[in-house]
């Protein structure tokens, strides 16, 4: 999913092309960010009546605040994933070594997903605000580490 | 050329320092095995297998300050564009990993006898384990990038990805989960360490500091001499060319 985002650009060199645009680099990433979000998200928006089904779990009672938790998860996912996808295009076996750089990056947003999301599953629904919090400051820092760093993964 | 001669002299002279830095370290190395099992008093119920303990948590710091080290250099790298930078980004990442190995391998040896198992998926220990893993990932990506200045640039964002990582990874498995004994340096209440142990630990860290700084050093070197190499072949090469030209 987050493979194509900077490999299509190379191989239809248009990589150049958002280079020379009159944008802030950071332009460039929030878009690929918001378009791989939205991939992701509709995925999961796919995906989650199905399971609901198979595991048998009441998903209406608890619909906006799992839309939230899967909201943050999504974009804590995504935004290290961006980045990371413009990191290994530059690299040779990129198809492998995306998984490898991502996987142990993100294993706090997967912590946090799958607990927040088993509270909120339990007898009485609880959403323990700490996981929550807990992804919007992951999706925070991220997002603050990207927009110093993605100028220089741009360089020609 | 002048410029290459320089670099030349000043990486060879470098020698004695390194010897001087060898031999200190050596003894610190020495100091700090004897105190560990001549000076440090026996625990109470763990008996001599709590002694691995001083290498065992001192490793862990040392791997966290290489671990700093290379965020700092990736930083630096990214403003200053000096090639020492990335050199010393991955000195510090390959020792940081040897040392959080030590942890890996030290920590199951101590828990079989203590815990009764090798492992367990505890906050800490899975916490080393990612990040153990997080920079095995920058090491691969190293590997697989050609150009020095593309990887010097592309492994800077991913070390400071991967340090800023590492205090949010600890956070979510401790709230997840956790079984390794609380802090004892810096705990809470009820934690605490005989005056004579924690004189002994702080010892083993300063000895173990100073065998990272020494293997850092190492390391900056050869990926000192492997850029003059490459420097040096290159002023070959067109040396080569302008005399065949000349014939």
């Amino acid at each position: 999913m987050l493979q194509p985002s900077f490999v299509r650009e190379q191989a239809n060199e248009t990589l150049s092309a958002l280079r020379l645009a009159p944008v802030d680099p950071f332009a460039i990433l929030l878009g690929k960010i918001v378009a791989n979000f939205a991939f992701l998200g509709l995925a999961e928006l796919v995906l989650l009546p199905v399971f609901a089904v198979f595991y048998n779990v009441a998903l209406l009672p608890v619909l906006p605040r799992l839309l939230l938790v899967l909201a943050l998860g999504t974009l804590a996912i995504v935004i290290p994933g961006t980045v990371c996808s413009a990191v290994a295009a530059q690299a040779r076996m990129r198809e492998m070594l995306l998984p490898l750089l991502l996987l142990p990056l993100l294993t706090p947003v997967l912590i946090a997903c799958t607990e927040a999301t088993a509270g909120l599953f339990a007898a009485p629904p609880e959403l323990a605000s700490i996981w929550v919090e807990f992804l919007a400051g992951f999706d925070v820092i991220f997002l603050t580490a990207s927009y110093f760093v993605f100028s220089y993964l741009l360089e020609e | 050329m002048q410029q290459e001669q320089s670099r030349t002299r000043r990486i060879s002279s470098s020698r004695p320092g390194v010897w001087f830095g060898l031999g200190l370290t050596a003894v610190f190395m020495a100091a700090a095995g004897y105190a560990v099992f001549f000076l440090a008093p026996e625990e109470r119920t763990m008996r001599a297998i709590q002694r691995i303990f001083y290498f065992h948590v001192t490793s862990a710091w040392t791997a966290f300050i290489a671990f700093f080290i290379v965020c700092i250099a990736g930083v630096l790298y990214l403003v200053r564009r000096r090639p020492q930078d990335d050199w010393l980004a991955i000195s510090s990442a390959e020792v940081g990993l040897a040392f959080t190995s030590v942890v890996l391998i030290t920590g199951p040896i101590w828990a079989k006898p203590v815990w009764g198992i090798w492992w367990t998926w505890d906050a800490r220990l899975t916490s080393t384990f990612v990040l153990w893993l997080l920079f095995l990932a920058y090491l691969v990506l190293r590997t697989l990038v050609d150009d020095p200045e593309r990887r010097a640039v592309v492994s800077a964002v991913y070390g400071i990805f991967a340090f800023l990582d590492v205090p949010l990874v600890y956070m979510s498995i401790r709230w997840w989960r956790t079984q390794h004994p609380q802090p004892v340096i810096a705990g809470g209440a009820g934690s605490g360490l005989n005056p004579q142990m924690r004189a002994v630990l702080f010892f083993c860290w300063f000895a173990l500091t100073a065998l990272m700084a020494l293997l850092i050093h190492q390391r900056y070197r050869l990926e000192a001499l492997r850029h003059q190499i490459a420097t040096l072949r290159l002023l070959a090469e067109e040396r080569t060319e302008q005399h065949e030209v000349r014939q």
